[in-house]
């Protein structure tokens, strides 16, 4: 009995020492329960699933569900869309005498936008992904096409309250701060080149109500030209101006006579027998 | 008097369980000393050439029994058990415990140099206190007077007694007080010590650990003494021991103490009429109007029938103690095992908790090679229950209707503008909550004394530590019922369209952790050298699994009869699981080298590894040395009479600090359910597609933070032992502070985790012991403790966005260059502004009954340049005095803790306790005399003032307070050894008595103001009783 004891020690060593693991091994973190970046991506459902976080993302601005300040006067607010009274404290976005640079919502709205391109990077980087097999090249290309155009939206979005902002193509894995910005043409021109790049990529149609289809890159393309004539203008550059102006208007061509589209001229919805309402003016 | 538990039968199985335990020990090891005896001896010194000693204290141990030696040194105790142990002082020697086997004792008692022969917990290992170099306070628990006050968590009995550690209060049953030792380091990370529990690093709970069963403390302060544990030591360490056998005979301890606990200073709310006046003032109603009051509410004041709201949400606290303990000691074997059962039925109705823990110790030494030990420990602490809503009650019209019938069914919404009754869900049935924690405890150790090299041993430590809990919460549809008025909301028909909103959720987690310690200790003596070096190569880990089921929706299902437990009938289920591991890999070599015992070396290096760090740098080096000079032990000061021990002492180290948790360093991926982003396409409407995001940047780079820390000082013993002085001058610089920083959002993040930026704290500790009275029958001794840091944040971004030269200040949280952390910034009041102030008024458009505001940049008006530092949160200093006096069976304990502001410390914003006016236009309010065109007030400000964020009402918190009181009283009456006890105390104490402060509101300690949901930090008063068989 008393011979056993002598074992204890040889146990408990046993115990203890077995399993070792070599002391890098011991210290690597691996989450269990959530991905990193690094083993997020396997299928590409996964890289569409980043599309799906921008389509949310853009709806959220546009809708407002969270009814949050910053994203009311995004919409709007302030200005002649709409107001709000003074009496409610919280929305003062209308007393211009308030607003100065440091106006939280300059930063978030500035924010929101890199947020959709760090998104539509992610879509890119992780689309070419050397282990993510796609069901075909077309399934592929739509992809990248919807990730391209997200970008170019962002970045027509922010040349439109910024002016030029700074060009950012890739994930970021490092903090980097030396950021530069070029001059507003060159903004939209980054956006143009990346939605004429993928034009064709896009279907006329989807069986998805909702996704991109190839006229919401031509009606952006067109507003993009727009934009950039006006500014090439205001430099002083007119020959370039007009050139920009002549494409923009072959733009809206394409969706105006595309044959797909065409304005309302009847009530529509699921209230379209109700009674109007007329208001004198 | 002992209340009985609740659950009879539990505590009935209970009882009988620990009988069995108790006759099986005392049958094993005991021989009852039945018959009293009387017992003579002599004690004389351990010198060559021996000594009587005269006036030394033999007592009965365990007992205020006892008496001194004669001229002879002789001594004589009567009517004592046949086998007692006594306990032999006296000043200049080591205190004795002698097992009775003889009627004629010869006691040899050892001189002590100093009497200062402790030995302290240093980390693997410990040290003889005068060879240590480093600054460690030690605080015996086993029957000192703390024991006896109500302890319900371990840190409670080191509240007060350890220059440089501060002990926060409880306030909440079974709550845990914050811990910090030499002021804060870290801005951003954990400033909590590390816990040593028995001589290895302890991850679990403190609340885990019965107060009962802990012998000692050795607080770790400077970086010497904490260097030993590397990268979690730069905010000290608490090594707790806890009780073990004593060699003799077995000892069965009973402990039972109850008591109560009362809410001192309880904030008294304005009555109706004032109410109704100031709700009138504050918003501009006519004066006397009621027209504002609901239905509910006028029928209340018809009948003049108020409800002090605060009243009906508190009761009297209860607290219980309960502890059996068996033990002893052979001389091969050391036992201890103890159960305790703990309850506290908090003042806040619904705050209850209990706790039942058992702890077994035992070692052996097999061979003379060999010793092995073992102490398993089991807790399962209970905190269910819904507490009442403590602000609701302050805030509640104290004509509001509590119940909505005559059977005193609770009305939700008794009126005060949206505000839920605050006893809503505390036990009406239409919330439930349960959470319970089990804790299991192994701590193996084996040491083996290597036969062939005279002072090698090995050890190695296993400690396992396992949490599992459960808790979980469900919200009946009863508990959604609407705002308005009338008995048709509460109707079934209307309450069951509340089923969509009843959910529930059940948390499973469980936290496994271990440590392993493999320490190779060698210690010899080489003539006048002495050397104790260890090495180490120590791991840890630990896992934590957590399963949480939520569920939502019960209008499909119909009912929520079965709660909880009906979580899988609900329409929307979802299961959100989260792991985290944590590890480290330690190496440590330490060395202590005394040469002629008056000279002390020791240094130490650890090379440490953690997993929460980026992925370069894993690693940190931590190195330390310290020297200490026994002056005492010179040729010139050996023989001096006046000066006993003196010891000066020297330290530089550095210590790091983990400020992150797991996966802080990653960049992290939210998608699915839990990542929040969801889309719907118009053609598959209610088929949710789940989005895809990164949703934190990583910093592979991303480190410890370092503190890097210099203690200076000495410790004396003077007056022929009767005096004691300890003081520590320290400086420490704490680099590398992790931060969450702002970086370009165009990276697509706004923040990132970055290690910048300096804390310097500085500071000075005094501890004076002084041995006032030592008389046969009469003592008294005194302990006065001092202790104030200095904190300085040095460096912070590293940014001078306004080109002065100067790196910048973070106003927005509060972070000044060169100041102390927890800066108070903002307007300076010169008090209200009054009729007159006719030019004030002018420039700012303040209007008369608001504060006024210094202008200090001389530009009209008031703008947000004229901002300044108006103090600061940090503590002045901290003094506390405690007395023990003890006349023959008699003995007090009495502790005064303070904690001082002064030059703008200790400051806080306490604006309830000026304003009037609320959020809500009908709250009620403490009462005060607020400004009016008659009552031309300098202090209150109007009673329809609403604060802008620019009045802050800042009020020292400084306070002085009766902390502990314990007075107890020893039998040793014939009866009492008739019945083999050999020892019977009874005793009453008393914790929080009384507090001296000028904050108003609730503790100046916990800075709670009023009409805040945080809770009392209750005054205990209890009475118990302790027997040694």
């Amino acid at each position: 009995m008393k011979k056993l004891i002598y074992l204890i020690p040889v146990v408990l060593g046993l115990l203890v020492n077995t399993g070792c693991k070599k002391d890098s091994d011991f210290l690597s973190e691996i989450p269990e329960s959530f991905y990193t970046i690094e083993n997020a991506f396997s299928t590409s459902q996964q890289v569409d699933q980043v599309l799906i976080s921008i389509y949310s993302h853009i709806r959220d601005l546009w809708a407002n569900t969270t009814e949050t300040g910053w994203i009311f006067n995004l919409r709007g607010n302030g200005t002649d869309l709409f107001d709000v009274a003074s009496i409610r404290r919280g929305n003062s976005f209308n007393n211009y005498g308030s607003i100065n640079a440091d106006n939280g919502t300059f930063y978030e709205v500035y924010s929101t936008w890199y947020y959709v391109i760090n998104r539509a990077n992610l879509a890119l980087y992780a689309a070419e992904l050397p282990q993510i097999q796609w069901g075909s090249d077309a399934e592929k290309k739509y992809a990248i096409a919807q990730a391209r155009f997200f970008r170019a939206f962002a970045y027509r979005n922010l040349g439109e309250l910024f002016g030029g902002v700074p060009i950012v193509t890739d994930i970021s894995k490092t903090p980097q701060f030396d950021f530069e910005r070029p001059g507003r043409v060159e903004t939209y021109q980054f956006a143009i080149a990346d939605l004429e790049s993928i034009e064709n990529d896009l279907p006329e149609a989807t069986a998805e109500g909702g996704r991109l289809v190839r006229a919401a890159a031509q009606h952006n393309l067109c507003e993009l030209y727009l934009a950039m004539g006006i500014q090439l203008k205001a430099e002083g550059k007119d020959g370039e101006a007009t050139t920009a102006f002549t494409k923009a208007v072959g733009f809206a061509n394409k969706v105006i006579d595309g044959g797909r589209y065409s304005l309302i001229k009847s009530r529509y919805g699921s209230r379209r027998n109700e009674a109007m309402i007329s208001f004198p003016v | 008097m002992i209340k009985f538990f609740p659950r009879k039968l539990f505590v009935f199985k209970y009882c009988c369980l620990l009988t069995v335990f108790f006759i099986a020990f005392t049958n094993v090891f005991g021989q009852e000393g039945s018959v009293p005896v009387e017992i003579s001896g002599k004690v004389i010194s351990s010198n060559q050439n021996p000594v009587l000693i005269k006036g030394a204290t033999v007592m009965v141990a365990g007992t205020n029994t006892g008496t001194t030696t004669n001229d002879k040194g002789e001594f004589i105790l009567r009517n004592v058990p046949r086998s007692v142990i006594l306990r032999i002082s006296h000043t200049g020697y080591l205190t004795k415990e002698v097992q009775v086997t003889d009627k004629e004792l010869v006691i040899v008692l050892e001189e002590s140099p100093a009497a200062l022969d402790e030995v302290v917990v240093v980390g693997y290992g410990t040290s003889s206190r005068k060879e240590f170099t480093g600054a460690v306070s030690s605080i015996r628990v086993e029957d000192a007077p703390i024991a006896n006050l109500p302890n319900m968590n371990p840190l409670e009995l080191l509240k007060g007694n350890v220059s440089g550690l501060n002990i926060g209060a409880t306030n909440t049953a079974g709550g845990e007080p914050s811990m910090i030792i030499r002021g804060q380091n870290s801005i951003g990370g954990n400033n909590n010590p590390l816990i040593v529990l028995d001589g290895v690093i302890y991850m679990g709970s403190l609340s885990d650990i019965n107060p009962n069963d802990i012998a000692s403390f050795d607080i770790l302060k400077d970086a010497v003494s904490a260097a030993v544990y590397g990268s979690r030591s730069a905010n000290g360490v608490i090594a707790i021991t806890t009780k073990k056998g004593k060699s003799g005979k077995p000892l069965i301890e009973l402990n039972a103490s109850s008591g109560f606990q009362r809410w001192q200073n309880k904030p008294v709310m304005m009555k109706g009429e004032e109410w109704i006046k100031t709700v009138n003032a504050r918003n501009k109603f006519t004066e006397g109007s009621t027209d504002w009051m609901k239905s509910g509410e006028l029928d209340n004041l018809s009948k003049g029938k108020e409800t002090v709201w605060l009243d009906e949400a508190t009761r009297t606290g209860i607290v219980q103690d309960f502890q059996v303990a068996v033990s002893g000691a052979g001389d091969n074997v050391n036992y201890y095992l103890s159960s305790s059962y703990n309850k506290n039925n908090g003042i806040v109705k619904g705050d209850d908790f209990d706790r039942i823990s058992l702890l077994g110790k035992i070692n052996a030494k097999i061979t003379k090679w060999l010793e092995i030990g073992v102490d398993g420990g089991f807790s399962k602490r209970d905190y269910s229950g819904i507490p009442a809503n403590i602000a609701a009650a302050q805030l509640m019209s104290p004509y509001g209707v509590m119940f909505r019938d005559s059977l005193n069914n609770l009305e939700k919404y008794p009126y005060t503008q949206s505000l839920i009754n605050p006893l809503w869900g505390v036990d009406d049935g239409t919330r439930y909550n349960k959470d319970l924690r089990n804790n299991f405890r192994l701590n193996s150790y084996l040491v083996v004394n290597v036969p062939f090299i005279s002072g090698l041993s090995y050890r190695l430590n296993y400690l396992i530590n396992q949490d599992k809990n459960q808790s979980g919460n469900f919200n009946y549809e009863t508990y959604y019922v609407a705002e308005g008025e009338g008995l048709a909301r509460y109707s079934p028909t209307v309450v069951q369209g509340f089923l969509t909103s009843a959910n529930g959720n059940i948390d499973n987690n469980s936290m496994f952790s271990y440590v392993v310690d493999n320490i190779l200790n060698y210690k010899n003596t080489f003539g006048k050298h002495s050397i104790n070096a260890t090495a180490v190569a120590t791991r840890d880990l630990m896992r934590y699994q957590q399963e949480n089921i939520i569920g939502s929706n019960f209008a499909a299902n119909g009912n929520t009869i079965l709660g909880i437990r009906g979580l899988h009938k609900s329409t929307t289920q979802r299961v959100d699981l989260n792991n985290s591991r944590r590890a480290n890999i330690g190496y440590l070599g330490r060395i202590n080298y005394a040469f002629e015992n008056k000279y002390f070396l020791s240094a130490s290096y650890r090379k440490d590894g953690a997993s929460v760090f980026g992925a370069n740098t894993k690693w940190g080096n931590f190195g330390a040395v310290g020297l200490a000079w026994a002056v005492s032990n010179e040729n010139f000061l050996k023989d001096n009479e006046h000066i006993n021990n003196l010891k000066l002492k020297i330290s530089w180290g550095q210590n790091g600090n983990q400020g992150i948790e797991p996966y802080g360093t990653l960049s992290t991926v939210a998608n699915g359910p839990s990542g929040g982003l969801r889309y719907e396409f118009s053609n598959t409407p209610g088929r949710i597609f789940y989005g895809l995001i990164q949703s934190a940047l990583g910093n592979a780079n991303l480190g410890w933070e370092t503190t890097e820390s210099w203690n200076t000082g000495f410790e004396a013993a003077l007056l022929k032992n009767r005096l004691f002085v300890d003081l520590d001058l320290y400086t420490s610089k704490t680099t590398d502070q992790i931060f969450v920083r702002e970086i370009p959002v165009m990276t697509g993040f706004k923040t990132i985790r970055a290690s910048m930026g300096e804390v310097d704290n500085k500071g000075i500790e005094l501890t004076i012991r002084s041995v006032n009275v030592q008389k046969s029958d009469f003592s008294w001794s005194s302990m006065i403790t001092f202790w104030k840091n200095r904190n300085k944040l040095v460096r912070l971004y590293g940014e001078d966005k306004d080109g002065d030269g100067k790196e910048d200040d973070d106003i927005a949280n509060s972070l000044f260059i060169g100041k102390s952390l927890s800066a108070i910034y903002g307007y300076e009041q010169i008090g209200i502004v009054q009729e007159s102030d006719t030019e004030y008024m002018r420039l700012t458009g303040a209007e008369p009954g608001s504060p006024m505001y210094k202008d200090l940049d001389n530009v009209d008006g008031i703008s947000a340049a004229d901002r300044k530092i108006l103090g600061f949160g940090k503590e002045n200093f901290r003094l506390n005095l405690g007395n023990t006096l003890t006349y023959k069976n008699f003995e007090l304990y009495a502790l005064i803790t303070g904690i001082f502001g002064g030059n703008g410390f200790y400051q806080k914003s306490n604006t309830a306790a000026y304003l009037t006016r609320t959020d809500r236009f009908n709250d009620n309010m403490t009462s005060k005399s607020y400004w009016t065109p008659e009552n031309k007030s300098n202090t209150y400000p109007s009673a329809y003032y609403s604060a802008d964020g620019r009045f802050l009402g800042l009020q020292s918190r400084g306070f002085v307070r009766i902390q502990d009181l314990s007075l107890s009283y020893s039998f040793n009456q014939p009866w009492v050894r008739n019945q083999h006890i050999s020892s019977l105390r009874v005793f009453l104490s008393a914790r929080n008595i009384a507090t001296f402060t000028k904050w108003e509101g609730g503790d100046p300690e916990t800075g709670v103001t009023v009409r805040e949901n945080t809770f009392p930090v209750p005054s205990i008063y209890s009475a118990g009783i302790s027997i040694r068989f």
